[in-house]
């Protein structure tokens, strides 16, 4: 048996899932931010790992509540439209999710590197700063194309 | 701090593995612990494959085992894990891109 929420409550559980979603995004930014730059506080890194790893995290869990209902209500025949109106949308949503659940088994790497910054070895440095920025492009791909599907065709 | 930094590298890639193994078998895991209680409506038609979750917690929990393996590595496994973790990272991110692109959108 799956269980789905009702349009309206989908609806909010989308805002409130979008209103964590900036807050992952603007952290994860800074997170990323902090990596670049060479001489940045490792305190301020390790904050920002943690707050990326906390809002991402929440942000997914809500993403993860309004699933069943945006496969029945949106995506899937016969109440759902998108599938056979604009399946390319579907696929950049497929995309977002696999993306989305790497992201989720980055975190306690990207977090181990934060708080070990000082005796990482410069293979390991690299090998982070890699992650950061694929970690940030996940994000950002997550973001984008969820808020892009959802212009499209919504609860 | 070298093996903690390990054991998070091996955790993830076992956790691409698992993952990619679970949509290329097509092993679809369709629980939903979190909805279990959050009944509101019954849903019409067929049952949805829940893919996405079932096999990111069969990713994380061999993932787990992972970190656990990791944990036990010398310090000096770094570079190999890290280098394994990369191809992986590729050629997981390439399966299952193309995946969905050819399912979806170049169909």
């Amino acid at each position: 048996m799956v269980y789905y929420l009702p349009s309206d409550w989908s609806r909010l559980f989308l805002i409130v899932h979008l209103m964590v979603s900036v807050f992952a995004i603007g952290a994860a930014t800074h997170h990323w931010w902090l990596v670049i730059h060479r001489g940045s506080s490792l305190v301020r890194l390790y904050r920002f790992a943690i707050w990326m790893a906390f809002g991402y995290s929440l942000a997914l869990l809500l993403g993860i509540l309004i699933y069943p209902s945006y496969n029945v209500l949106v995506r899937k025949p016969p109440l759902g439209v998108l599938e056979n109106s604009a399946s390319w949308a579907v696929g950049l949503f497929e995309i977002k999710e696999h993306l989305g659940s790497i992201a989720l088994a980055m975190l306690p790497w990207l977090i181990l590197s934060a708080r070990y910054y000082e005796q990482l070895g410069r293979l390991q440095r690299v090998s982070y700063m890699a992650a950061t920025w694929l970690f940030t492009v996940f994000v950002y791909y997550v973001f984008i194309s969820g808020a892009l599907v959802t212009t499209i065709k919504t609860f | 701090m070298n093996r903690s930094i390990n054991a998070a590298v091996l955790g993830l890639t076992f956790f691409l593995i698992a993952y990619c193994l679970c949509f290329w078998f097509g092993v679809m895991p369709k629980f939903y612990p979190l909805l279990g209680e959050v009944h509101f409506v019954p849903p019409p038609g067929t049952q949805i494959a829940v893919k996405f979750v079932g096999s990111a917690l069969v990713g994380l929990v061999v993932g787990f085992v992972g970190f656990l393996v990791g944990l036990r590595l010398p310090d000096k496994a770094s570079p190999a894990l890290h280098a394994l973790l990369w191809l992986t990272m590729t050629g997981a991110c390439t399966y299952l891109i193309l995946r969905e692109a050819l399912e979806y959108i170049w169909k």
